[in-house]
């Protein structure tokens, strides 16, 4: 009998133990799942990068300069990777109350559009990494965008209207333009050309340079290019230099549209929308760590070029030339 | 416009006025205390001419202030003008010289250097580099900016007057290169493509000749419309004047012939200035009170001028008849007083034989009896003698005898005359002589008869006490003094004690026998001496006369004598 009731027991909590062992492996079972879940989304935030909260700085603005700053600024917030906050410079803005506002955005870049905004960027105290665009300045310390267009663009399209051109000649500043001049030498050959540069050390040196750049110049077949910042006196100089390049049928390329307006042959100014998405760009790989150079140049350059002086110099432009053109002096009247 | 002056006499005025007398009273006491003034005999300015002077003064400094304050702002106005246009001059050739300075280089800006040199006041010009390189250094005169000029001493920003004399100004400008690659909106971004180089100044010279030629002749100008201006002002301000002033002049002409005694009363024309019609009509109102009171004074000094010469006759007839009875009372007193003395003498003469004819016979009982018959005609004739005096001193006859007279001598014996006297009262008798035995020049007996009368009543009036007979000689007074200690004389008596016939009361006449002729007489011939009689006395204390005359010095001729 007591045997009997024994073995009843045994099966009953048997029965019941079996249970127990099934609830506990199911919750071993999704608490495993859970974690393999967790994994899989670490994983798949790691590969979609979160975006870095950037502060833009640009001065206010009306008129012209407000529709070129907003260009700009509008390249740079086509960033996707840009958690962008605008800061606009009023006239009694401080630098504490920009720094405030880079601290309270938790901004871990700061992108300054403009000269202004440079100078104001370069005296923040701030942790966020400073990045600078639109300024035509040498490298100091912060990376730049320069306004002056990398020289490149400008001698492929050199090459491309005036191929009998095989020697360039300037006047630079070391100091301002050195990096511009070692980046022309880097791609002289791709495009044929000789480069050969006069250093001038201030503005009574340049005049003189110039002097002897022209009288030096093989005509017809020399082109005189007149970098931006450059050294040439531009009431009294330049009207001389445009006037003795003429007579002599030298090709004046510059990144100024008004010295093309004044006689020059072509001139490479910034596209301002995509000068915008180049600064994020290199913003965003300056602070990836992906990106070394200090200073480069515009890529996205407009060419304006005066008609006149192409024929003069004996160019002949086809109707599919000119349609490469975003500005063409003599304008219409 | 002509004022009228009317002449007239005031109206006669109405002298049986109640207070014509007390007004006459008035105006006498007012002409005693503020007397009549003349006219002032040293010229004085004219109320006109002042004002005239006064005024034209200030206008004539008012206008050449005037001048000089304009020409002095115009004067500053030219030469800020100048100064501008110098300035833009030196800046319009700063912007020339760009490429000379830029190529180190002079005659970049020779046309430049011509062009300015054109100006007329311009006379030199010169470009200086930032080196303090002289690049260009032109113009007429020999004199070299540069002297004057260094890169240490003129430092600009902007061109400015650097230095200054009397005949030159000196002005630089600095000069700029500019390059700017801002003028393409393209490039907007950067607006630090424009830049300025400092490449070194210009100046000019600027002979300022013609500034002051320029300034002088707006002075000059200036000046001669002040002047103008001011003389105008004096012409219009002299006329005024002389119209204003016009009423005043005729009514000072008026006053002036009224104060001759015409009396003028005034008439201003009714156009004249309110204040010299009120001053007219107060002086025409004042004029004819005037003349009424003057009319009243007249009548009173008519009536008092008969009064007066109505009362001199009857005064004058008075007195004669005075003296003529004073005269004929002296000569009759002179008369009759020798008439007297005549059977007097013979009473004294037969009394003196009865006396000597009975002491001879031996008849004794008579002599006091003679003797006072001896002793009244004494006295009648010393009374008749003092008459005879006095008489002969009021009808003038008595004469000065004077001789060579011993004071000291003198006094002796009338001290010795009143002995008797003296000792009959019980007084003593102090003679007291502060003289030498010299001669002074006197009538001795009148002298010597002033002694007695003084002595003898001091004699009289002193019982038991002291008589001092004291004299003083000096050079210029014999000062003879009689002092008693007695019986005093009263306030009131000694006003009187020296009238003829005059003694002290009835009571002391019975007491003290006199005629009452001694003190009067005593003063009359101190009087015809030239001296005088002092009296100091008190009553119950004593009496001291004192006779004081003026020395004369003996004549030699007679000092023998």
């Amino acid at each position: 009998m007591v045997l009997i009731k024994s073995t009843v027991f045994s099966f009953r909590y048997a029965g019941r133990i079996t249970a127990l062992t099934r609830f506990l492996a199911g919750i071993l079972i999704a608490l495993g799942l859970q974690i393999l879940l967790s994994a899989s989304s670490a994983a798949q935030e790691k590969a979609t990068p979160t975006k870095i909260n950037t502060s833009v700085i640009l001065p206010a603005a009306t008129g012209a300069a407000q529709i070129i700053y907003n260009e700009v600024l509008q390249g740079v917030t086509s960033h996707p990777e840009l958690n962008i906050t605008v800061i606009t410079l009023q006239p009694d803005t401080t630098i504490e109350s920009v720094e405030q506002q880079v601290k309270s955005m938790q901004s871990e870049l700061v992108i300054a559009i403009g000269n202004k905004s440079y100078k104001l960027a370069k005296a923040l105290n701030t942790p966020a990494q400073v990045i600078a665009g639109g300024i035509s300045g040498k490298p100091n310390g912060i990376p730049t965008v320069s306004l002056t267009g990398d020289p490149e663009p400008t001698l492929a399209e050199l090459k491309r209207i005036a191929p009998h051109i095989n020697n360039i000649r300037l006047v630079y500043n070391e100091s301002i333009n050195g990096w511009w001049y070692e980046r022309a030498k880097q791609v002289e050959d791709k495009y044929g050309l000789k480069i050969i540069g006069y250093v001038a050390s201030d503005i009574k040196d340049g005049v003189k340079l110039y002097e002897q750049l022209l009288d030096e110049a093989p005509a017809k077949t020399t082109a005189v290019w007149i970098p931006l910042r450059s050294v040439v006196p531009s009431k009294t100089i330049l009207p001389l230099l445009l006037e003795k390049a003429w007579g002599k049928k030298l090709a004046v390329i510059s990144n100024n549209p008004s010295h093309t307006k004044l006689g020059g042959l072509i001139a490479l100014y910034p596209e301002h929308n995509k000068m915008g998405k180049q600064l994020a760009d290199f913003a965003v790989a300056h602070f990836r760590g992906t990106e070394s150079e200090q200073i480069v140049g515009t890529q996205a350059l407009r060419v304006a070029i005066n008609l006149r002086t192409s024929s003069h110099i004996g160019l002949r432009l086809s109707a599919k030339d000119r349609d490469g053109f975003d500005k063409i002096f003599p304008t219409k009247r | 416009m002509t004022n009228q002056h009317h002449k007239h006499h005031m109206p006669a005025p109405d002298t049986s006025s109640d207070t014509s007398v007390n007004d006459t009273d008035n105006l006498d006491s007012a002409m005693e205390v503020a007397p009549a003034k003349k006219p002032r005999k040293h010229r004085t300015r004219s109320f006109q001419a002042t004002l005239f002077t006064q005024f034209s003064i200030a206008g004539f400094v008012l206008a050449i202030a005037a001048a000089f304050a304009y020409s002095y702002m115009a004067s500053t106005m030219i030469t800020r003008i100048f100064e501008r246009e110098g300035i833009q001059a030196t800046e319009n050739f700063a912007r020339l010289s760009e490429l000379a300075l830029l190529y180190d280089s002079g005659e970049n800006a020779q046309e430049a250097a011509r062009a300015t040199l054109n100006f007329p006041s311009i006379k030199h010009v010169a470009i200086i580099s930032a080196e303090n390189t002289i690049l260009l250094d032109e113009g007429e005169t020999n004199e070299k900016i540069m002297s004057s000029l260094t890169s240490e001493s003129w430092q600009k920003n902007e061109a400015s007057l650097f230095s200054s004399n009397k005949a030159t100004w000196h002005i630089a400008a600095p000069v700029y290169t500019v390059y700017n690659d801002d003028s393409d909106s393209s490039l907007i971004l950067d607006d630090e493509t424009v830049a300025e180089t400092y490449l070194g100044y210009v100046a000019i010279q600027i002979d300022t000749s013609e500034v002051r030629s320029f300034q002088l002749e707006i002075f000059v100008r200036n000046l001669a419309v002040g002047l103008g201006y001011g003389l105008a002002f004096a012409v219009v301000l002299s006329l005024t004047l002389r119209r204003l002033l016009k009423p005043m002049r005729a009514l000072t002409r008026v006053m002036r012939e009224s104060s001759d005694g015409a009396y003028k009363s005034s008439e201003i024309d009714t156009k004249a200035s309110s204040e010299v019609v009120q001053i007219s009509d107060v002086y025409n109102e004042m004029i004819s009170k005037l003349a009424e009171r003057d009319q009243k004074l007249r009548g009173q000094k008519d009536l008092l001028e008969t009064e007066v010469a109505l009362r001199t006759s009857e005064l004058v007839q008075a007195r004669d008849s005075a003296l003529e009875a004073n005269r004929h009372k002296s000569e009759f007193l002179a008369n009759i007083t020798h008439e007297l003395r005549t059977p007097l003498q013979s009473i004294l003469g037969y009394s003196e034989v009865v006396k000597e004819v009975l002491e001879d016979e031996g008849v004794f009982g008579c002599d006091e009896d003679v003797d006072k018959i001896t002793h009244n005609a004494d006295h009648l004739l010393g009374l008749i003698n003092s008459i005879l005096d006095i008489s002969k001193i009021e009808a003038g006859k008595m004469e000065i005898n004077n001789q060579n007279t011993n004071i000291k001598a003198l006094l002796k014996r009338s001290a010795d005359t009143v002995a008797p006297l003296v000792e009959k009262n019980g007084n003593k008798l102090d003679l007291i002589v502060d003289a030498d035995d010299e001669l002074i020049l006197i009538d001795e007996k009148k002298l010597f008869q002033i002694l007695l009368n003084l002595l003898s009543n001091a004699a009289k009036f002193t019982q038991d006490g002291t008589i001092t007979l004291s004299t003083f000689i000096n050079d210029h007074d014999i000062v003879i003094s009689v002092r008693d200690t007695g019986i005093g004389i009263s306030d009131e008596q000694q006003a009187i004690i020296f009238e003829p016939f005059r003694q002290i009361d009835g009571s002391e006449t019975r007491q003290f026998f006199g005629t009452g002729l001694g003190l009067s007489i005593t003063l009359r011939f101190t009087e015809l001496l030239g001296g005088k009689v002092t009296l100091e006395s008190e009553p119950d204390k004593g009496s001291c006369f004192t006779v004081t005359i003026p020395r004369q010095e003996a004549l030699l001729a007679e000092t023998g004598s």
